[in-house]
């Protein structure tokens, strides 16, 4: 009985464990993202000023180092070139979560998944791949899903 | 910083971004335009998926779900925390295991924010939709905050939108933009 009791203690222990760990997981440094992107927040004080002021501009004022445009276009750049030459910006905000994993799956290491989609683009046979590896996955079962 | 137009008829979503490079960046159906002085320079491949962006969902009120329940992702668990509700989104299994798990959470039905894991269970990527604020009886996130672990460090995107404006009929043309014929 006293080893039932101790089996139920310890599995409520780690249910209870792995329920705080999940709501962890949505929680973040506010103040350290902020502190971040402080120089984003005063690049975008200067251009609010001056909305026809451009990059180039600023960089040749001094006001910005050589650094800014890969970093303000593509702020995820550590990760390598952009995947397709789109910003990884835009593909969360074009494609919302799918366009979040692409950008994953092409700039992480998967050598497999990017040589393929980059030889699709490249031999202008543009997506198959793709398509196969990855809608496939999502949709072509669909019929059987949600 | 520029100027986003949707509208989910067209289903054409058109960037105009005017710092640092004045450019426009145009999606439709299975193609990515990228226009420079009003010529195309670019032209990209993608899923035609305008249905998953964020205008498309909040338009839709569906941000709640991200999406997801449009797609054979599989709902493996949802349980209540504090004032969550997370919800634990997995592929099909006969799905090729490209990525791991998704992990989505709401309050009062709105998208908190969504955790990407590996298939090892690690978290890749994790994105947090801040400030809703009811536009035009839609309620719409002014700030989006992306979090990617490269090398367990972390890297930082945050994208604030301004100036949200629905039904918007001063600028209808630009909504289904032509794309210049030359390339």
């Amino acid at each position: 009985m006293k080893k039932l009791l101790l089996v139920i203690c310890v599995s409520v222990f780690a249910f209870g464990s792995a329920l705080a760990k999940d709501a962890e997981l949505f929680s973040y440094d506010k103040a350290k993202v902020n502190q971040a992107v402080s120089d984003m927040s005063r690049v975008e004080q200067m251009v609010n000023q001056n909305p026809n002021i451009s990059g180039d501009e600023l960089m040749a004022q001094g006001k910005l180092d050589a650094s800014f445009e890969a970093n303000a276009t593509s702020p995820f750049s550590v990760m390598g070139e952009p995947p397709l030459g789109i910003p990884s910006f835009l593909w969360g905000c074009i494609l919302g979560w799918v366009g979040l994993l692409i950008v994953y799956l092409v700039s992480e290491d998967k050598d497999e998944t990017k040589k393929a989609l980059w030889g699709c683009v490249t031999s202008t046979i543009v997506g198959i791949v793709f398509y196969f590896a990855f809608w496939g996955a999502l949709f072509a079962s669909a019929s059987s899903g949600i | 910083m520029g100027k986003f137009y949707y509208d989910r008829n067209y289903k054409k979503l058109v960037y105009v971004n005017n710092f640092p490079k004045k450019e426009v960046w145009v999606s439709k159906d299975t193609s990515v335009y990228h226009i420079v002085n009003n010529k195309v320079i670019d032209r990209q491949s993608a899923p035609p998926v305008a249905e998953f962006s964020m205008f498309h969902l909040v338009l839709n009120s569906q941000l709640s779900n991200y999406g997801f329940k449009n797609t054979a992702m599989i709902i493996e668990k949802v349980e209540k925390q504090d004032n969550m509700v997370i919800t634990t989104w997995a592929l099909p299994p006969k799905a090729p295991k490209l990525f791991g798990k998704i992990k989505t959470s709401t309050t009062n039905n709105k998208l908190n924010g969504i955790v990407f894991l590996n298939m090892e269970g690690k978290v890749i990527k994790k994105q947090f939709f801040n400030d809703y604020r009811n536009i035009g009886g839609l309620e719409f996130p002014h700030e989006v905050v992306d979090i990617i672990y490269i090398n367990d460090k972390e890297n930082y995107q945050v994208t604030t939108y301004k100036n949200i404006q629905i039904d918007d009929l001063t600028e209808g043309n630009i909504y289904n933009y032509t794309i210049p014929g030359n390339k």
